[in-house]
């Protein structure tokens, strides 16, 4: 059996270690995901969701294109 | 998922934009740790508008290091907050549970009772009265289930803050909460700054992590 090294990145998830522990992040994957849609010169947002959204009673226009809706949120 | 609308699509793609902002941003799994496990659960009552369901929102902590954490809807409707809070009570018990058991295999014997955070006080005299009466008769199987883990000294109650972080993990958030949230979560960012020659530093850029 060959040693790899110190663990680095595994199935996605990017690994640091130092004397305070273990970073876990997934950087290059968030990163994918922003590519994908586009949006890498988009401005960011600073809260992920609305306060009191009402999103389940949406009245809007249906989606013209759910393939990728479903692919985005997995 | 059948009936896709555009705001749909809009409110991902802000999730999206939010990701954006931080790309970087993960967990710390800290070297200090004392091996044990707290559990904070919490409930939104009623909060899915159409069937009325109510959302279950738990974390799990070994030491400082978030593990384990999840936001579900729950099946039954709650006819009380009391209640809705009760079964995510059971459900965290549940995984408390479960990690004991892997903590176990790994050789670590968690010999002090797990803690469980809840912010209702009344979920909590449930817990510890030994008598279910007609309020609680159909949550009975939830009662049990806690009540056993509180008798065998496998788990210790512990009454929290209603405002607490954990509002992020089923509602929508403010500004504000959001700020707060950084400054009491265990969010860590880091960048790594790659000088000549090789030698890497990390520079961690991290929240107090004390949660409220």
């Amino acid at each position: 059996m060959k040693d790899l090294g110190v663990l680095k990145y595994f199935l996605g998830v990017e690994i640091v270690q130092s004397l305070e522990g273990f970073y876990l992040c997934q950087r290059k994957y968030a990163l994918d995901i922003i590519s994908e849609v586009g949006l890498l010169g988009a401005k960011p947002a600073l809260v992920p969701m609305e306060q009191n959204h009402r999103l389940a009673l949406s009245t809007s226009t249906l989606l013209a294109d759910p393939e990728l809706y479903r692919h985005l949120i997995g | 998922m059948q009936q896709l609308k555009e705001d749909h699509w809009h409110a991902t793609l802000r999730v999206v934009r939010y990701l954006k902002q931080h790309p970087g941003q993960g967990i710390l799994l800290s070297s200090k740790c004392d091996l044990r496990l707290h559990g904070w659960c919490d409930a939104d009552w009623a909060s899915f508008p159409l069937t009325r369901r109510s959302l279950t929102g738990w974390i799990i902590f070994l030491g400082d290091s978030p593990i384990s954490w999840k936001t579900k809807r729950q099946h039954i409707v709650s006819r009380s907050s009391a209640e809705a809070k009760y079964r995510s009570m059971a459900m965290t018990t549940c995984e408390l549970e479960w990690l004991k058991g892997i903590l176990f295999i790994f050789n670590v014997i968690h010999s002090t009772p797990m803690l469980l955070h809840c912010d209702s006080q009344v979920a909590l005299d449930i817990s510890q009265n030994p008598v279910f009466h007609d309020r609680t008769k159909h949550i009975e199987v939830d009662c049990h289930f806690v009540h056993d883990a509180i008798i065998l000294g496998v788990l210790v109650l512990v009454l929290f803050l209603p405002m607490s972080n954990l509002q992020i993990f089923y509602q929508g958030i403010g500004k504000t909460t959001i700020f707060f949230f950084y400054l009491a979560s265990w969010a860590f960012e880091i960048f790594t700054l790659q000088l000549e020659g090789g030698i890497v530093i990390i520079v961690y850029l991290y929240y107090i992590s004390v949660f409220i």
